[in-house]
């Protein structure tokens, strides 16, 4: 299995060295996750962007102090997690009439269950190229379950390549899971 | 079984078609001739149909939504700011360069301009440009539609806070074309207070000379 994309310590390094392009490079890799993260604990649009950036800027900040870069999907999850309990706590004291429900329509009754089950499918979404990553998500992970026509249009692609495309992908991502099931 | 619909053999279905066919996507007698196969696949296309049904209906339990396009522009210039490589906000304050109810007036156009109908404002800083399209709303607002025009793209995605005498409101929904569109704008909005992160532009009277 041929697996194109930087290892994220590499791409780390690089961002340490200041190199925007890697710091790029890590939002493209994880920066869907930490939103969804914070989105799934029920807070609003506005909120939840409010969480993926200061869990980022934590990183920033604690970028030279990280001691295993290959756990960092991790790390970024239980940061996202713990921004997010804040904001919905400080939103219940500001509207205790209105509290917080959490939608429990997706994902399962428990929510680290949920949360490492999305890890590890992120991971996995995470190894594959660039291209298969964003099909794969558009066409599987997008709550606006968009068409195909939609997802051609958002890539730049012709409709006609989707599905062989999709395949190909999810043949590749199947792969991968497995291989990190077995390790 | 090929790859290719409507082709027969006994060979075991594709993926690609497995996908097709858990998916619907295949025609009635495509479907039948892959259901078929896997009728007698045997175990390997028992298990790979069961992955792609999970894997489908993991996709449905566990979204990922796609976060609003300035959280990465935000992302990026704290990137920039963490490494010195930031310029600092530059403030500037737009003025009003054109009104479409002044080309109706001067057009003679019978009556004059009517809010009913919705105007066109034109706005000029130092370094940026913004169009303003005031649509008529209900509840005695506006609705805005706006995009902002800059010489670079670095930073496309803009912020827009409305001030009123009674309080200010944030909008965060800019898109990547520099566009935003606010609901609900009260006819007595003192200005917009737009921001990209690299400059923070206010506009004063945001919907131009008082209507006729």
């Amino acid at each position: 299995m041929e697996r194109r994309t930087a290892p994220t310590p590499a791409l780390l390094d690089a961002c340490r060295r200041g190199d925007p392009a890697a710091w790029d490079a890590v939002l493209d890799r994880y920066e869907r996750l930490v939103y969804a993260i914070a989105s799934r604990e029920g807070l609003s649009t506005e909120d939840a962007a409010d969480v993926t950036q200061t869990t980022f800027e934590a990183l920033l900040a604690q970028l030279d102090r990280i001691r295993d870069d290959t756990q960092i999907a991790s790390w970024l999850m239980t940061v996202a997690r713990r921004q997010a309990w804040r904001v919905r706590n400080d939103r219940n004291r500001q509207m205790p009439d209105e509290a917080t429900t959490v939608d429990d329509s997706v994902g399962t009754t428990d929510p680290l269950a949920d949360h490492h089950t999305t890890l590890w499918v992120y991971e996995g979404l995470s190894e594959l190229d660039s291209p298969c990553r964003d099909l794969i998500t558009a066409l599987y992970f997008d709550p606006g379950t968009p068409s195909y026509a939609e997802v051609a249009s958002r890539l730049g692609r012709p409709v006609g390549s989707i599905g062989p495309t999709r395949a190909r992908c999810l043949q590749r991502l199947r792969i991968i899971l497995q291989e990190d099931d077995e390790q | 079984m090929t790859d290719g619909p409507g082709r027969r053999d006994r060979s075991a279905p594709s993926f690609r078609q497995l996908v097709d066919w858990v998916e619907g996507r295949l025609t009635r007698s495509d479907a039948t001739e892959v259901g078929a196969a896997v009728d007698r696949g045997g175990p390997e296309v028992e298990r790979t149909v069961a992955w792609i049904r999970d894997f489908i209906e993991l996709g449905r339990r566990h979204p990922l939504p796609t976060p609003p396009p300035i959280v990465r522009q935000r992302l990026r210039q704290s990137f920039g700011r963490h490494n010195g490589q930031l310029a600092p906000l530059r403030r500037e304050t737009a003025d009003l360069m054109f009104d479409s109810r002044d080309d109706a007036v001067v057009a003679g156009v019978r009556g004059g301009p009517s809010l009913d109908d919705g105007y066109r404002l034109a706005f000029a800083s130092r370094s940026v440009g913004v169009l303003v399209d005031v649509l008529p709303a209900t509840g005695g607002t506006v609705h805005l539609e706006g995009q902002v025009l800059t010489p670079d793209g670095s930073a496309p995605v803009w912020e827009v806070t409305v001030h009123h005498p009674r309080g200010r409101r944030t909008d965060s929904a800019g898109d990547r074309n520099g566009s935003f569109s606010i609901d609900h704008v009260p006819l007595d909005v003192t200005s917009l207070r737009l921001s990209n992160g690299e400059v923070e532009l206010e506009i004063p009277h945001p919907l131009g000379r008082p209507g006729p």
